[in-house]
This record gives C-alpha cells, sequence and structure tokens, in this order.
C-alpha cells in the first residue's frame, strides 16, 4: 500500500494533551481492518480498536506521585489487506510510525464464525532516546560496571482463536451494523452508524462515544466470543510497558494471566511482563519466576528475566549482602542447569560471565 | 551434558561491557541440508462444492499458523534463518493445485525418502458425517525424522468447524515444530536452536491439552518434547 493512501485511511486520536513531563514520543499502535469477511472483519477491528483506547490512560488515577505516561494513541486502519503476514504487518506498522499492530483473519463457516488475530511488533524503527521495553540493569561487581541488556519476550504474537455465534455473525457483518445510538445504554436510539472513519470522544463502560459522518453518539463493544478474549488486556499491557506505567502493565498482564482460555505462549509471556513490572517496581516476582519456568522450560528469555530481576535486587540499598549473595547463586544455579538455550558467544551470557562465576 | 552446551560454555569470557541480545550463528554440524517443505496432497472425499469449499477452510487454517511461527521465527534470536525457507505445498487453496496421494503407504515412504527436501506428508479424507458437517482424517507422514517409539504416521480426526479451528491449527502446527526440531538435531545443530523448535512445539501441544484431552499419539508427541527438553536442561 502507498503510504499516501495508507495516510488517507489512518484516523487517530490520541488521549488529551501533553504537558511538560511528557515524553517526547507518543507510543502508537495500530489495529487494521480483519481480513476475510470485509464487513465482518471491520466490525470485529472496530470493537477491538475501540475497547483498546478505552484502555490507555495518560496516569494512574489517583496520582499522588504526579505521574506521566505521555500520549498514547490506536490507529485505526481501516482498509482489508493491509496486513496479511508479520511481514507486512511490520512494513504497515513502520509506515504509520506506530509501534505495534493488531491484525487479523475471519473466516464464516456454516452459520459462525472463527477470528484468528495477531500482533506485531516491528524492531527499532522509532528514535525515542529512553525505549522502556529494553530492560537495561546496570550492575556494579568486583569493582567493575556491566549492563545486562535485554529485548522483549517477542515480537510476533498470535492469541485464541475466537469463536463468533451466529447471532453475532448475522448482526455484524453488515455495512451498517455497527450503530450510534443517542445514550450509553441498550435504549438508546439509533442515530447512525459507524463509518470508515471515526473519532473517539469518551467511555462508558462497554460504551464508546464517538463521531462519524457528522454524527456523535454512543457506540455499544460487545464482547468478542463466548469466553472473554485476552487479546484487549494483553495489547493494553504491551502499550503500557512500552510507556512505562508499570502499575499498569503489571494489572492488564495479570487480567491476561487469569484468563484461562489463553494460548501457552501467551501466558508465558504475560509472566515475564509481570516480571519486568514488578522489578522495576521493587517488588518480588519469585512466583512468576516459578511459574515461567514450569510453563516454558526451554525459554531463553524465561532465564534471562529470571536473572535479572534476581540481579536487579541486589542494586537496591536495603537488601543484606547475604540475600544479595542468595540470589546470585540462585542466578548461577540457574544459568548452569540452562546454558544449553544460549547461542556459542552469546552476548548477554558473556557479560553474566564477566560478573557470576558460572561452572561448566 | 550436549556438546553444543558445553561448547557454549567454554566460549564464555569476560569482556564485553554491555550484554546485547541479537541473532547470533549457530551453524550445524551436519552438511546435510534441511528438510522444509510441508507436503499436502489432495484429501479422500473432496467432491462437489461443500466439500471443496470445507477442504479449503481446513486447508487455509492449517497453513496459517505454520505460516506465523515461519515468520515469527524471523525475529527470532537463535540460528533459525533456514526456516525462511520452510514451504507449505500447495501454497493456495485451489484444489486443483493438489497432488494425488501415493497410493500406499509403501509409496509414501519412498516418495518422502527419494525428495530430500520433504519434512512431513499430508494426505488425508474427508467425511461427511451429517449434512454438510465434515470431519477431516489427517495423516502426518514423518519419515526418519519420527521417534522410534512413536508410530510411523499420526493421525488425527478434526471436525472441520469454527470451534475446532484452533486445535486444527494446533494439531499440525505440533506435529510441524516437532519435526523441524527432530530435523535440526538430525543435521547436529547447536542445541540453542534445537531447543527453540522444542518450546515452540510445547506451547502447541499445551494448547491442544489445555482445549481437550490429549491422547494417543499427540499425547505420546508431548512427553517425548518434555522429555528431550528435559536431557537439555536438566
Amino acid at each position: 500500500m502507498r503510504p499516501r493512501t495508507m495516510a488517507a485511511t489512518l484516523f487517530a486520536i490520541c488521549i488529551a494533551a501533553t504537558s511538560a513531563m511528557a515524553q517526547p514520543f507518543e507510543i502508537r499502535t495500530v489495529v487494521a481492518q480483519f481480513n476475510g469477511e470485509s464487513e465482518l472483519g471491520r466490525s470485529v477491528a472496530t470493537i477491538l480498536s475501540l475497547q483498546l483506547w478505552q484502555t490507555l490512560r495518560k496516569h494512574p488515577t489517583p496520582n499522588p506521585k504526579r505521574l506521566d505516561f505521555g500520549d498514547g494513541k490506536v490507529l485505526w486502519l481501516g482498509q482489508e489487506a493491509i496486513a496479511r503476514t508479520h511481514i507486512g504487518a511490520s512494513r504497515a506498522s513502520r509506515q504509520a510510525m506506530a509501534q505495534a499492530i493488531l491484525w487479523g483473519n475471519v473466516r464464516i463457516f456454516d452459520a459462525d464464525a472463527l477470528v484468528t488475530a495477531y500482533l506485531t511488533i516491528p524492531k527499532g524503527f522509532d528514535f525515542r532516546t529512553k525505549k522502556h521495553e529494553i530492560w537495561e540493569v546496570l550492575l556494579n561487581r568486583n569493582n567493575a560496571r556491566r549492563t545486562l541488556k535485554v529485548d522483549i519476550p517477542q515480537r510476533a504474537y498470535t492469541f485464541e482463536p475466537i469463536i463468533l455465534p451466529q447471532e453475532f455473525v448475522t448482526k455484524y457483518r453488515t455495512p451498517d451494523s455497527l450503530a450510534i445510538l443517542s445514550s450509553p445504554s441498550k435504549i438508546g436510539g439509533r442515530i447512525g452508524t459507524i463509518g470508515q472513519t471515526y473519532r473517539r470522544i469518551a467511555n462508558s463502560g462497554e460504551y464508546a462515544r464517538v463521531q462519524s459522518g457528522g454524527v456523535s453518539g454512543w457506540v455499544y463493544l460487545p464482547q468478542l466470543g463466548l469466553n472473554r478474549p485476552e487479546i484487549v488486556d494483553f495489547v493494553a499491557g504491551i502499550i503500557r510497558i512500552f510507556r512505562g506505567d508499570w502499575n499498569g502493565a503489571r494489572e492488564s498482564f495479570e487480567k491476561v494471566v487469569a484468563n484461562a482460555s489463553i494460548p501457552a505462549s501467551v501466558r508465558a509471556d504475560s509472566l515475564l511482563y509481570i516480571i519486568r513490572a514488578r522489578s522495576e517496581l521493587q517488588q518480588v516476582a519469585e512466583a512468576e519466576i516459578e511459574a515461567v519456568l514450569k510453563l516454558a522450560p526451554a525459554s531463553r528469555r524465561a532465564v534471562q528475566y529470571a536473572v535479572m530481576h534476581r540481579l536487579i535486587a541486589c542494586n537496591t540499598k536495603d537488601l543484606q549482602q547475604a540475600d544479595c549473595t542468595k540470589r546470585e547463586r540462585a542466578s548461577v544455579e540457574l544459568l548452569t542447569r540452562t546454558h544449553a538455550l544460549f547461542p556459542p558467544e552469546d552476548p548477554w551470557l558473556k557479560t553474566v560471565a564477566s560478573i557470576l562465576p558460572l561452572r561448566r | 551434558m550436549h556438546h553444543s552446551a558445553k561448547a557454549t560454555i567454554m566460549a564464555l569470557a569476560g569482556g564485553l561491557s554491555i550484554g546485547l541480545t541479537g541473532a547470533v550463528s549457530a551453524a550445524c554440524k551436519s552438511a546435510e541440508p534441511p528438510r522444509l517443505e510441508v507436503r499436502m496432497f489432495k484429501y479422500g472425499g473432496v467432491k462437489g462444492d461443500s466439500a471443496e469449499r470445507k477442504f479449503s477452510l481446513f486447508h487455509s487454517i492449517i497453513i496459517e499458523k505454520i505460516r506465523h511461527f515461519q515468520q515469527k521465527a524471523q525475529f527470532a534470536e537463535v540460528d533459525v534463518k533456514h526456516l525462511e525457507k520452510l514451504t507449505i505445498v500447495p501454497g493456495t487453496d485451489n484444489i486443483a493445485d493438489f497432488a494425488d496421494a501415493p497410493t500406499s503407504f509403501k509409496d509414501l515412504q519412498n516418495t518422502w525418502e527419494a525428495y530430500k527436501n520433504y519434512l512431513v506428508l499430508l494426505t488425508g479424507k474427508l467425511d461427511e458425517v451429517k449434512s454438510k458437517q465434515y470431519y477431516a482424517f489427517s495423516q502426518v507422514y514423518w519419515g526418519t525424522l519420527r521417534p522410534v517409539s512413536l508410530h510411523e504416521e499420526i493421525t488425527a480426526k478434526l471436525p472441520i468447524a469454527a470451534d475446532s479451528g484452533g486445535k486444527t491449527m494446533d494439531s499440525h502446527s505440533l506435529l510441524t515444530l516437532f519435526t523441524l526440531a527432530m530435523d535440526a538435531r538430525r543435521r547436529e545443530c547447536h542445541s540453542s536452536t534445537i531447543l527453540y523448535l522444542l518450546q515452540e512445539a510445547l506451547y502447541h501441544a499445551n494448547d491442544l491439552e489445555r482445549r481437550d484431552k490429549l491422547e494417543g499419539d499427540l499425547a505420546q508427541v508431548k512427553k517425548f518434547i518434555e522429555k528431550l527438553i528435559a536431557s537439555y536442561v536438566s
């Protein structure tokens, strides 16, 4: 797709205004129309886009520490076939100057439909000076300073397929299915239909206030499928990690982990993000470490996150030397057991080996 | 301890002040080329518009997740670059593009052995159990890449319906990933490559188990994956 065409189809609304404390770059997430069944794909992606937008927050409430997470945007890409693969999705995301893109496919079987959703997080295209998602830990050991640095767990995700029941398919596969209502309730009268582009204004529970085609009103956002999908919570958590909203990220990923119907890889990485958030918040994450090492015994990233969580605590002045030694021993033991996960000459492991006495 | 794991530790030496993660090459010891083609033959019983449409849906959901994995591997920090060449043939759901399946098990064996690029061969049939309700009986042949304790062919019976879409995707992805791991072992690749593939396969096995009780061959595959991982990561 040509950048000009894409720019024409992009429609974005950001949350609130910037402030003096805001970060120089905003975090953007694209939601592309799902492929396959055009009207149903548009309805599904529009609902997800609005639900995701509802999770954006500029600061916590209440906000005694006067935190500011900068600006966040959810961009709507109302055109089919923008993203059919992770490679195509990366391209579309970069063109929109977005850090992530949610895309997917819809297939109608006899009456119900199957939705498969994907998240692509392209690597290193923007110029942010501080990338919260990259985890850096500065360690001082034996008069030497070492920086351990690790990327996010993965950059391509597949979510649990969603089964849309017949009633949903029948209702949302027509061009005028997403009604704009006069009030945020089921008795609100229909005053219009959400079009190809729309502007988001406000939230109220399961309703979002939008403006589309000159009409301003409320859109009902139904749950997709019989079980609550993990998609919105997970993507919201990713956005919050990128914005350095550690408490918010922990809350989002804890919702994902509490969901019984999620893929194992999404569960494992949600645990990793909780470990990261708890590390930033100086909280203990041993329960999450134990859970992720059990779920993903051959995940190199799980080992890296566990070791970094344990070592970062040694930087805090309150920690007794004996506790720090215990954490270092646990890290050495874990790395000794799992060194087969690391490629030869792995720089991360090399750095750790220059600090800790790794055994052969 | 495996030789490649030992090599990793042997290679460790202090020096770098910043530990960056990044794709690191870990070549395989064997000069044998990897097997990288998932070949799907024409399934029996695909006659008429209704059956053809169902078969197209079945084919498209099978290949969607394998393609997802293939592309995901491009972001990996271990050496799985060879997966860029992983192909699923045919790549379209046009019935005319599907070759007839080998007529006997012996032919299937010969086909797999003759074409050194074949990873797994998919054959099977479609059964219309009720009006417009179809089941796919899928058979996955993995030649000498199978562990000796497992059957030469893995069979999966799956309804072609939206609510079994996840199961269909995961069962075929699990077998493809596990066979890729076995192929990496055959080529004596570094443990980091083999373990990456085994972990991905384990995720799919766990997802199948979460949806339904894992039985028969697929349960055996999961046990084998866990055993293999434990042999590297004690």
